[in-house]
């Protein structure tokens, strides 16, 4: 049996106050929202407003989902727009009316078929002319991966002002990116990557379409899946922020794969950041970085990959606890019966003869009078654990899980316009090994 | 898909080498020179690079392409003529090429701010000015490849580089395996350069000014702020600019960026085979759909087209120059009538939304033809008919006939003349005018009477069966004259009322036979585009070259119907 330290006592009223007082805080998880099981869609281009991370109100032009479908807002422009989710070889049909002051049109880098009909031939695709017009796209993806789809018109303004979003299509096996088993995860995760220039959007909300200049850009809000932290924390269809669905915050389990789906969406790059460990880059633009197609062979590690507009990666994250040099489960010395492979594995990191179990955390921790508290910090430095902490702290983590910041590693872009914290800045979460993840 | 604009290519090829071993030499001027960027007409002081072959004057950005092959060796005689920069102003200058080693004596020594170059000794006050030795003003430096590998480089300034390589100091080298067409034992049947840079105008005229540097108005390029993103030496406006033509089979691709900031090129409809970056080959070729391009940067990729004529290729980062912003809301407005109704578009979104734009029950009958002008100089414009000699003009601005406040010319014209009307005089209010078979009678004191000696004729401009327009085709604030014949359109830009055909404007295909032409200043920029109206659905020429430019020029399908007689004017 598992010993688990004094940690592990939780007073339940305790966790129950901190539940009800993060009742808004997201529980996390590991999928991703989008239009799934659906080929046909009823696109419109449009005018909403989204919320920032610090309180401000910005216009943008998003697609709306006209088609009422689960993982999107039913009829509501929505930043970013909404996610698609296919299976490699299926053919999907968007049909774009145009509800912008301007023409507008929806481009597909990376598909293998698309057939365009609108009414304007424009430079790169047909359009749909402003004042209702419509176009019509039917894309075809053979090969899996992750892609992105966003305004083909006055790109510079239309793209900043919110009309792109990503595409996954999925391999003919469950549970791989890829048709390779070198793609094999547990759970998935989207990292859509946008800036933004607020000047701008308010330019075109008072219709100054004059004095914009994009090459005097300056963007102060960053974002991940369209929302800015701390916004990103938050549930998923949050009614409060009705026009920013999608969540991130991700959570795994020990030994777990988690996929990670990077998009450059916006203007500029950004170098995104994973603590915990490195990622694993298995694939750039929806193709398998490999040699023969089977093995992702040259992917590479790091724990920095800069996403540039446009791009896409696809990478590979797992956390183990091995090499910490102490026992993040918290097992007593005698407790070595029968141990997950997830243990072995980590036990087996500490090479021959050793073993983690009841290494204590080789800090002495501070009493707690003299901690300032994270809302992350459940008390506990073990996974799954839990102690008394002040009225007022901690709550946020509901399993003893640990949290682990992934952010831009452009310090700048952590902020909502100078305020700090926000912008391109999320957690990850290892959650205890009992924990149900959906 | 529509055919993309072919690209237009400043470069020169100065050696295209497919034969025996070469000892190539190659001499170059460095030089001023001021380029005019297309779009904005604004002027650029660049420097750059020419033939010493060529005129002085002549230097190009980038400037002249080195193609060789492994088995050449490349020489470069340089001649700094930036020695007449100004007032006091001379500049030395210096070529390296990153990613080669030079060897002839001397090569990559630095050059110190003092002139001096060699071991730096005590005199820690000294900066290194250039990589290597240099040309001084008026004078000539060598530089000597004996070992060539093959890729693609950038040749550019290794003095003073934060300023001479922005300022257009330049050029690419391609080297081949032996024999051409073929690099890292890749051959190719067709090839595609893209040499991407920038022009921040601000730090060019400070530099050609004798403004820039410690102490001066711009002190460094630290503010750096381009404003024009050029390809190939050329500005593109959009992503409409950067189709590259390819052939079936495999297109090398090489991508280059003398600027300073990072691109990301992005194909549509295709992927790249990544060969080689810096003149190195890549251990793996990997396929990808975007490549990022930073500053100082050169790739080699590959892109297989067998179904294509053309990729779109731009730059994800879309910075494209500056360019009009399309306007959500047109500056010269929509209006039909109906042969007693008024249907206005008020907003300019050339839409008709109801309660919005503005009806008008009754003004004029079946029969009448329509004009619009500011009648009242309010800078508003207000609608009018002629019916065969007399005019109805809605000199209130309230869309209904007002007898004794609105406007009645009693007689000005004939049945059968056409209605114009315009601002003949550029007092800023409108007065009207008829063409009869090609002869116009224009009411130039504006007092709606024709007053021979005192109005105007044009005894002959279009003939039987033309169409006439007005506008303003020059931007002088006077409107003048033109034909629309099925299609055609003839516009007297010098405004003397007769048809020069050598400074008048004609437009071959403009609309056709049947259409109605209609005139305004779409985009608000003072001078008068053309368009014209097919049963309710309105082209209109946004960029005022006289040519349908999809993608540029918009259609707007729907405001009005087969029947209604099209007007344009700012309504209030």
């Amino acid at each position: 049996m598992m010993y688990i330290k004094n940690f592990r006592k939780l007073n339940s009223v305790l966790l129950l106050s901190a539940l009800l007082m993060f009742a808004g805080m997201g529980t996390g998880q590991a999928k991703i929202d989008g239009l799934e099981g659906v080929t046909t869609f009823n696109f419109t281009a449009k005018a909403g407003h989204i919320t920032t991370g610090e309180g401000n109100t910005v216009l943008f032009w998003g697609y709306a989902d006209d088609g009422g479908h689960q993982g999107s807002l039913s009829g509501q422009a929505q930043y970013p727009g909404p996610t698609i989710i296919i299976n490699a070889g299926e053919s999907i049909t968007i049909n774009l009316t145009n509800h912008l002051p301007q023409a507008t049109s929806m481009l597909f880098p990376g598909a293998d078929v698309v057939n365009a009909t609108g009414n304007i031939a424009g430079t790169l695709t047909m359009e749909a002319a402003f004042a209702n017009g419509t176009a019509q796209y039917q894309v075809t993806y053979n090969q899996p991966g992750t892609y992105t789809y966003y305004s083909g018109t006055n790109m510079d303004l239309q793209v900043e002002m919110g009309l792109v979003g990503a595409i996954v299509v999925r391999s003919g096996t469950a549970g791989q990116a890829y048709d390779s088993a070198d793609s094999s995860y547990d759970y998935e995760t989207l990292f859509l990557l946008t800036d933004m220039d607020p000047v701008i959007h308010d330019l075109v909300e008072f219709g100054r379409f004059d004095e914009i200049d994009l090459t005097k850009r300056n963007a102060v809000y960053w974002f991940i899946n369209g929302r800015n932290g701390p916004d990103t924390l938050l549930d998923p269809f949050v009614s409060w922020l009705p026009t920013q669905p999608y969540n991130s915050l991700p959570r795994i389990r020990p030994c777990e794969n988690l996929l990670l789906r990077l998009v450059g969406g916006g203007l500029d790059g950004h170098p995104f950041h994973t603590h915990g460990n490195n990622i694993n880059v298995i694939a750039k633009d929806a193709r398998l970085l490999s040699t023969d197609g089977a093995t992702a062979d040259l992917a590479f590690s790091d724990f920095t990959q800069s996403v540039y507009p446009g791009e896409t990666y696809d990478a590979l994250f797992t956390w183990t606890g091995a090499n910490m040099g102490w026992d993040y489960y918290g097992h007593a010395t005698e407790d070595v019966e029968t141990m997950t492979a997830c243990e072995q594995q980590v036990e087996a990191d500490f090479g021959p003869g050793a073993s983690s179990h009841g290494l204590p955390i080789p800090v002495t921790l501070p009493a707690i009078s003299e901690l300032t508290f994270s809302p992350f910090y459940s008390g506990s430095p073990y996974l799954g654990g839990g102690s008394f902490l002040p009225p007022g702290e901690g709550g946020f983590n509901q399993n003893g899980g640990f949290y682990y910041m992934w952010h831009s590693h452009n310090e700048k872009e952590l902020t909502n316009w100078d305020i700090f914290p926000g912008g391109m800045l999320t957690f990850l979460i290892i959650e205890p090994p009992s924990v149900t993840i959906e | 898909m529509k055919k993309l604009r072919t690209l237009v290519f400043s470069v020169g090829l100065v050696m295209m080498i497919a034969g025996p071993a070469l000892a190539v030499d190659v001499d170059l001027v460095a030089e001023k020179i001021n380029l005019t960027m297309p779009g904005t007409g604004e002027v650029i002081p660049m420097w750059g690079y020419r033939l010493a072959t060529d005129d002085p004057g002549t230097a190009t950005v980038p400037g002249p392409t080195i193609s060789l092959t492994t088995a050449d060796t490349l020489t470069i005689n340089l001649n700094n003529a930036l020695d007449d920069l100004g007032p006091g102003l001379v500049e030395p200058t210096s070529i390296v090429i990153p990613g080669l080693i030079a060897t002839e004596a001397g090569a990559m020594v630095p050059t110190w701010t003092d002139g001096t170059s060699g071991s730096r000794g005590g005199d820690v006050t000294k900066r290194v000015r250039s990589f290597t030795h240099e040309a001084l003003p008026g004078g000539n430096a060598t530089y000597v490849w004996d070992t060539l590998t093959p890729g693609t480089y950038l040749i550019q300034s290794g003095t003073h580089p934060a300023v001479q390589v922005q300022m257009g100091l330049y050029a690419m080298l391609k080297v081949d395996d032996v024999g051409g067409s073929s690099v890292y034992d890749t051959p190719y049947n067709n090839e595609v350069d893209m040499l991407f840079s920038e022009i921040d105008p601000v730090i060019h005229n400070a530099v050609a000014t004798g403004n820039y540097g410690p102490g001066q108005e711009i002190t460094s390029t630290i503010d750096y702020d381009p404003r024009y993103f050029l390809l190939n030496g050329v500005p593109y406006y959009d992503a409409g600019d950067l189709g590259v033509p390819v052939v079936p089979g495999d297109n090398l691709v090489r991508f280059l960026n003398a600027g300073l900031q990072t691109r990301v090129p992005q194909l549509l409809g295709a992927y790249m085979t990544l060969l080689g970056e810096d003149g190195n080959q890549v251990p793996f070729a990997k396929d990808q759909s975007s490549l990022v391009l930073p500053a100082g940067k050169t790739f080699d990729v590959i892109v297989t087209a067998d179904n294509l004529t053309e990729i779109p290729i731009y730059d994800r980062r879309l910075a494209f120059s500056p360019h009009v912003v399309q306007k959500a809301v047109l500056a010269e407005k929509f209006g039909v009538f109906r042969s007693g109704p008024w249907f206005l578009d008020a907003n300019g979104n050339g839409a008709w939304d109801p309660g919005t734009d503005a009806a008008y029950v009754n003004f004029g009958q079946t029969g009448d033809q329509t004009v619009a002008g500011d009648w009242n100089n309010d800078s508003f414009s207000q609608i009018g008919v002629f019916r065969n000699g007399p005019w109805y003009l809605d000199a209130n601005g309230n869309g209904a006939w007002d007898p004794l406040v609105d406007t009645v010319y009693a007689n000005f014209g004939q049945t059968g003349d056409q209605a114009v009307a315009g601002d003949w005089d550029g007092n800023g209010i409108d007065q009207v005018g008829v063409f009869r078979n090609g002869t116009w009678y224009l009411d130039a004191n504006g007092n709606g009477a024709w007053d021979p000696l005192i109005d105007t004729v044009y005894a002959n401009f279009g003939q039987v069966g033309d169409i006439a327009v007005a506008g303003d085709w020059d931007g002088n604030g006077i409107d003048q004259v033109g034909v629309f014949r099925n299609g055609t359109w003839y516009l007297d830009a010098n405004g003397n009322g007769a048809w020069d055909p050598d400074t008048d404007t004609v437009y071959a295909v403009f609309g056709q036979a049947g259409d109605i032409p209609v005139t305004g200043d779409w985009i608000g920029d003072g001078t008068t585009q053309i368009g014209f109206f097919r049963n309710g659905s309105w082209h209109l020429d946004m960029n005022g070259n006289g040519i349908w430019n999809a993608g540029i020029d918009v259609e707007f399908a729907n405001f009005g119907q087969a029947g209604d007689k099209p007007v344009t004017g700012n309504w209030p």
